[in-house]
C-alpha cells in the first residue's frame, strides 16, 4: 500500500481547510440575512416614508392654507378698521402731522403695533405716496431716509374689496414686502376715492407659515405667485424648477406649493442604498476578519498536532507537543504525548523480551553445544600421560586452563541466558561490602589500588547473596581494570527512607556517552578481552533481585555504578 | 494739559462714585418702588423721563436700567452734598426721574414720551430700546424742543445727518460697533482667511442700518470678501431653524447675527444644535456680548463665539467699573446688563452737562452736551468718554472678546475674554 506523501496531508487554509468551509458559511449566515433585510427595508421603508411624508403633506395643507388666509384675513381686518377711522382721508389730502389728526394717528399705530407690519401708507388715486406712518419695524425708506416707494412692475389683484401688491422680493439691505391696500372714502363733496390706505406687510411673516410643511421630510413648500415667482419659507426668491407635486390657491394668484424630491432629500436617498451596501461590505470584511484570526489560531494549535502525528507515522517516537494553553487542544496534545510514551515503552520492552529471548535461545544452545564437547577434551587430557617434559606439563597445563576459560565463558552465557532464581535473604550491605573487599583487596593491591570501605554498614537488603556478590565483585573488577594507572575504588552502602543503595565507584578513565548508554547491552564491550556480558548479568541479576543498577560516567574523572535494592521489611515480609 | 485735566476729571469721578457706594452700602434705597420717582423735598433742578420696558420680552433691559438709575441719581446727590458739607455750591443739579414701562411697544411708547413733556413737564427725555421707536420720539423732541438722550437703541440713523439738534446718544450706536467689528474681522483675515459673510439681522431698522454699517466698514478697510446671505427674522422671533438651515446650505466663514437678548440667546442655542457654529464662525459686534446672553444661555453658549457689547462686568478691570457691578449686585442681587450702565450713563450726562451749561435751560444744557466729557465704568484706564458736537454720538473704547468658561458671575458661566481693544474712530 502506498503511503501518502507529505504534500497530500498538509494542510492548506483554502484548498482543503475544514475551517474555510465554516468561514465560507458563517459569511454566508450572517451577510445573507443583512442582504435580504436591507433590501425589504429599503424597498418597503422607503415607500412607507413616501407614503406617510405624502399624507401628512396633504393634512398639512389645510391647515397651512388656513394660516395664510388667516393671516391675510387678520390684515384685511385690520385696513377695514383703519378705513373707518375719522378723517382717514385727511392723511391723503392734508397734513397728517396736523394735531386734529392725533388721536387718528394714535388709533392707527395702536392697531399696526406688530412686527409683522412695517407702517401704514396713504396713497392717492394715482398711487403716489402721500404719507408713511412707521411701524415699530420700520426700516429706511419710505419711513426716513428718502421716504420713496416704488410700486412699479409689481402685480396687483383685487382680493374682496381690497387690492393685494406684490410681493416685492428682497432687495439687498432689504426685506420683502408686500401691500394690502383699500380706497379711502370719498371726501365731502368727491363721488370717488381720495386715494389708498394700504398695510405695508412684511412678506415673511407670510411665508414663514409655510413651516409646518418644510418639517416634512421629503417635501419643500413654496409660495407661488401667478406670474409664476416662486418663494422659500423664509421670503426669498426659490431658484427650485421642480414642477410642483401640490399646489392650493389661499388668495387670488397666491398659492401654496409643494415641491417633492427636496434636493437634499434626493441626495439621502441616493445616499441610503450605497451606504446600506458599505455596512454589509463591512459586515463581511469585520466577519471575514473575525473568522480569519479564529482559523489562523486554530491552525497554529493544530499544526503541531498534525505534525506529531506524522512524526510518530515515520517511526520517530521522540516527539513531544508542547501543550500550550488550557483547553480541548491542550488536553488533546496531553493525551498524544501520554500515547507516544506509552507506545514507545511497550515497544521497547517488546524488543527487550524478543532479543533477550533470541540471546538466550542462542546461548543456551552454544553452551550445550559447546560444553560437552570441552567436558570431553578436558577429560581426554586430563587422561594424557604425563612425561617428564616440562614443556608437556605446561602445554596440558595451558590447555587446560583454556579450557576452564572458555567453560566460563559457556557458564556466564547461561547465566544470562537461564539466571537461577535468587534465594533472597536479609543480609547487611555491611557483610557484602566487607566479603567483597577481603576477596579482591590482594587484586587492589597489586594493581595499586587504593580500597575504601564507607557508609551505613548496617543497612540492610534482602538479596540472594550470591548473585549480589558476584555483581559486587564483576563491578569491582571492572573499576580496577578501568584504573591501569591505579587509582581510588570505593565501596560505600547508604540507607534512603525505604532503600539501600550500594555505590562502587573508580577513579578510573571512565565512559563516553555512548558507551554509558550501550553499557547494559549484552556482549557490548569497550575492552578487547571481555566478553561484553558482565554489566548486562549484573544488571539482570539486579533486577532479578527486585532492585534497580544505574550508572553515572564521565570520560577522565570515572565511573559510579549504584545498586538500589528496595529494603522495606513490608515488601519482603 | 488738556490730558491732565481730563485725568483729573476721571479721578474725581472714581472717588465720587467709590464715596457714595460706601455710604449708600449702608443705607436703605427706595428706588423702584411705584411710583417711579425720586422724590425731593425742594423742586428738582432737572426732571428726567425715561422710556424703557420693564415688563414683557424686554422688561429685563428696563429693570437693569430702574436700579441703574438710582445708583446715578444718588451718586448725584452724594456729590452735592460732599460739596456742600464743604462749603461749596452744589455744581450738580437736583434730579428728579421719572420712569415709564413702554413694554417695547411703539404706539405706548409715544403715547407716554407726550404725556411726560406736555403732561408731568419733564425737562428730558430718555430710553428707548427700540431704534424705531427712538426715531419717532426723537423727531418728536425736536419738535418739541425737548432733549432725548437716547440710551438703549443703537441704530445709527439716529445721529446721521441732519442731526436732530435735540436728539444725545450714550451708547455706542451701530455704526461704531460694526466698524469695531469690520476692524476685528480685518485682524483675523490673516489668521483665519475667511472669505464669506453671511449676515442675520433683526428685522426693523437697526437691524438693516447695521448691515449697512458693517459693509461700510469692511469696505472702507478694503477687506475682500463676499456677502453670501443677508436674512432678516422678525424680531421675537422663536425659532430661526429655517434661516440657519439657510445658512447650512452653503456655509459662509463667517455669520455676523445682530440679534439682542433672548432673541440672539434663541439663536445661538439653534444654531449650535443645527450645527451651524461648527462651520461658521458667529460674530456679534454690537450687544451680543451682553450679560442677559450669558446668563440666558450659560453652558449653552459654546466657548470661541465673537462677541461684544456696551458694557461688560469683567472689562476694563478698573475700580470704577468693578465698584459699579458690585453696587448693582449689592442693590439688585444680580449682574448688570449693558443697559444699566447705559441709563446710568445718561443722569450722569445730563447732571454733568447741567453742571457745565452756562445757562441753565435746556438750550444751555442741549449746548453744554456737544463735546461734553464724562468718566463711565465702561472707560478703560487713561480714557474718558465724550460726546462728538457734530453727531451727537457718545465716543466710547469698544472692547471684542471671545466667549469664555467664567463662573465668576453666575448664573453665567460664561463671559467674555481674549480681548482686542478698538478706540473711537473720532479722536478729539
Amino acid at each position: 500500500m502506498k503511503e501518502p506523501s507529505v504534500t497530500q496531508t498538509k494542510i492548506s487554509l483554502w484548498r482543503n481547510s475544514l475551517l474555510r468551509r465554516y468561514l465560507v458559511l458563517a459569511l454566508l449566515v450572517a451577510v445573507l440575512p443583512l442582504l435580504v433585510v436591507t433590501w425589504l427595508y429599503d424597498r418597503f421603508t422607503g415607500e412607507l416614508l413616501e407614503n406617510l411624508g405624502e399624507q401628512k403633506v396633504q393634512h398639512s395643507m389645510n391647515a397651512t392654507r388656513a394660516a395664510l388666509s388667516g393671516f391675510l384675513k387678520a390684515r384685511q381686518f385690520e385696513l377695514e378698521t383703519i378705513v373707518d377711522l375719522p378723517d382717514i382721508e385727511r392723511f391723503v389730502s392734508g397734513d397728517p402731522l396736523s394735531p386734529e389728526l392725533e388721536s387718528t394717528r394714535a388709533l392707527i399705530s395702536f392697531e399696526t403695533d406688530s412686527f409683522d407690519i412695517y407702517g401704514v401708507l396713504f396713497f392717492d388715486a394715482q398711487w403716489q405716496l402721500k404719507t408713511a406712518l412707521p411701524g415699530v419695524v420700520s426700516s429706511g425708506s419710505p419711513y426716513w431716509g428718502e421716504k420713496q416707494l416704488s410700486l412699479a412692475g409689481l402685480p396687483r389683484r383685487n382680493f374682496a374689496d381690497f387690492v393685494l401688491i406684490g410681493p416685492q422680493a428682497p432687495l439687498p439691505g432689504r426685506s420683502g414686502w408686500f401691500l394690502f391696500a383699500a380706497p379711502l372714502p370719498a371726501t365731502s363733496g368727491e363721488t370717488s376715492s381720495s386715494g389708498f390706505v394700504a398695510l405695508h406687510v412684511r412678506f415673511a411673516s407670510l411665508t414663514e407659515l409655510l413651516k409646518s410643511q418644510a418639517r416634512i421630510d421629503g417635501f419643500r413648500p413654496l409660495l407661488s405667485t401667478a406670474e409664476g415667482h416662486r418663494f422659500t419659507v423664509n421670503g426669498q426668491p426659490a431658484m427650485e424648477q421642480t414642477p410642483s407635486w401640490l399646489s392650493e390657491e389661499f388668495a387670488p394668484g397666491w398659492s401654496i406649493e409643494v415641491i417633492k424630491h427636496d434636493p437634499a432629500v434626493d441626495l439621502s436617498q441616493e445616499l441610503r442604498r450605497p451606504v446600506f451596501l458599505l455596512g454589509v461590505g463591512a459586515s463581511v470584511v469585520l466577519v471575514g476578519g473575525f473568522f480569519m484570526t479564529l482559523i489562523l489560531r486554530l491552525k497554529r494549535r493544530f499544526v503541531p498536532l498534525i505534525e506529531g502525528a506524522e512524526a510518530v507515522s515515520r517511526g520517530d517516537w521522540n516527539v513531544h507537543i508542547p501543550p500550550d494553553g488550557n483547553d480541548e487542544i491542550t488536553l488533546l496534545a496531553r493525551a498524544f504525548n501520554r500515547m507516544g510514551g506509552r507506545l514507545k515503552a511497550l515497544i521497547d520492552s517488546r524488543l527487550e523480551v524478543e532479543k533477550k529471548a533470541v540471546l538466550g535461545e542462542f546461548s543456551a544452545s552454544i553452551a550445550h553445544e559447546v560444553r560437552n564437547p570441552l567436558a570431553t577434551i578436558k577429560v581426554c587430557v586430563q587422561s594424557f600421560p604425563v612425561d617428564e617434559d616440562p614443556r608437556s606439563k605446561e602445554l596440558i597445563t595451558l590447555v587446560l586452563e583454556e579450557i576452564d576459560r572458555v567453560n566460563g565463558v559457556v557458564e556466564n552465557l547461561l547465566s544470562f541466558a537461564r539466571p537461577f532464581d535468587p534465594e533472597r535473604v536479609w543480609f547487611t550491605g555491611g557483610d557484602l561490602l566487607r566479603r567483597l573487599a577481603a576477596l579482591i583487596e590482594p587484586l587492589a593491591v597489586r594493581e595499586n589500588t587504593n580500597l575504601f570501605l564507607s557508609g551505613d554498614m548496617d543497612a540492610c537488603l534482602c538479596v540472594d547473596e550470591n548473585q549480589i556478590q558476584q555483581v559486587l565483585m564483576n563491578l569491582a573488577l571492572n573499576s580496577i581494570q578501568a584504573m591501569p594507572e591505579g587509582g581510588e575504588l570505593r565501596l560505600d552502602v547508604q540507607a534512603f527512607k525505604q532503600n539501600t543503595v550500594i555505590t562502587v565507584s573508580d577513579t578510573g578513565s571512565g565512559m563516553t556517552p555512548e558507551a554509558l548508554e550501550r553499557a547494559t547491552e549484552p556482549f557490548y564491550t569497550t575492552r578487547t578481552q571481555g566478553t561484553g556480558l558482565g554489566l548486562s548479568i549484573s544488571k539482570r541479576l539486579v533486577q532479578l533481585n527486585g532492585g534497580k543498577l544505574s550508572i553515572n560516567s564521565e570520560p577522565g574523572t570515572g565511573t559510579r555504578v549504584s545498586l538500589i535494592f528496595n529494603a522495606s521489611k513490608g515488601t519482603h515480609g | 494739559m488738556k490730558l491732565q485735566s481730563r485725568l483729573s476729571v476721571s479721578r474725581s469721578f472714581r472717588k465720587a462714585l467709590i464715596a457714595t457706594i460706601a455710604l449708600l452700602s449702608v443705607l436703605p434705597s427706595a428706588y423702584g418702588q411705584e411710583p417711579r420717582a425720586i422724590d425731593e423735598p425742594v423742586e428738582p433742578d432737572v426732571t428726567i423721563g425715561c422710556l424703557y420696558p420693564l415688563t414683557g420680552p424686554m422688561g429685563f433691559f428696563g429693570r437693569d436700567a430702574d436700579v441703574a438709575l438710582g445708583m446715578a441719581v444718588d451718586q448725584i446727590e452724594h456729590l452735592n452734598q460732599t460739596l456742600v458739607n464743604s462749603g461749596e455750591p452744589g455744581p450738580y443739579p437736583r434730579l428728579k426721574v421719572l420712569l415709564e414701562d413702554s413694554k417695547g411697544k411703539r404706539h405706548r411708547s409715544a403715547t407716554l414720551a407726550r404725556q411726560l413733556v406736555e403732561e408731568q413737564g419733564v425737562d428730558i427725555l430718555c430710553g428707548v430700546v427700540y431704534s424705531s421707536i427712538a426715531l419717532e420720539i426723537s423727531a418728536y423732541a425736536e419738535r418739541q424742543k425737548v432733549l432725548f438722550i437716547g440710551g438703549g437703541h443703537t441704530s445709527s440713523r439716529l445721529t446721521e445727518v441732519p442731526v436732530n439738534p435735540w436728539y444725545f446718544m450714550v451708547n455706542n450706536d451701530s455704526r461704531q460697533s460694526m466698524r469695531a467689528g469690520a476692524r476685528y474681522l480685518k485682524e483675523i483675515q490673516t489668521a483665519n482667511p475667511w472669505t464669506t459673510l453671511a449676515y442675520v439681522g433683526p428685522d426693523y431698522d437697526y437691524g438693516h442700518q447695521a448691515l449697512d454699517d458693517l459693509l461700510e466698514g469692511l469696505e472702507s478697510l478694503e477687506v475682500p470678501f463676499k456677502l453670501t446671505d443677508e436674512y432678516y427674522p422678525k424680531l421675537s422671533e422663536p425659532d430661526f431653524s429655517a434661516y440657519i438651515e439657510a445658512l447650512l446650505v452653503s456655509p459662509p466663514d463667517i455669520v455676523v447675527c445682530n440679534f439682542f437678548g433672548d432673541d440672539f440667546a434663541n439663536f445661538v442655542r439653534q444654531a449650535h444644535q443645527q450645527g451651524l457654529l461648527e462651520v461658521s464662525q458667529l460674530a456679534n459686534f454690537d450687544t451680543g456680548g451682553g450679560y442677559s446672553v450669558m446668563s440666558a444661555l450659560g453652558d449653552d453658549m459654546p466657548p470661541g463665539v465673537i462677541l461684544s457689547g456696551h458694557h461688560h462686568n469683567n472689562w476694563p478691570d478698573t475700580p470704577v467699573n468693578r465698584e459699579f457691578v458690585e453696587e448693582f449686585y449689592r442693590r439688585s442681587g444680580r449682574y448688570p446688563n449693558f443697559m444699566a450702565q447705559t441709563s446710568y450713563s445718561v443722569v450722569l450726562a445730563v447732571a454733568e452737562a447741567w453742571r457745565n451749561a452756562e445757562v441753565k435751560d435746556a438750550e444751555g444744557v442741549r449746548q453744554a452736551l456737544e463735546g461734553l466729557e464724562l468718566s463711565l465704568p465702561e472707560d478703560p484706564q487713561g480714557f474718558q468718554s465724550w460726546i462728538d458736537p457734530v453727531s451727537h454720538q457718545m465716543m466710547q473704547v469698544i472692547a471684542i472678546g471671545e466667549s469664555l468658561p467664567n463662573e465668576d458671575y453666575p448664573p453665567a458661566t460664561r463671559m467674555l475674554g481674549n480681548w482686542k481693544i478698538y478706540m473711537p474712530e473720532l479722536s478729539r
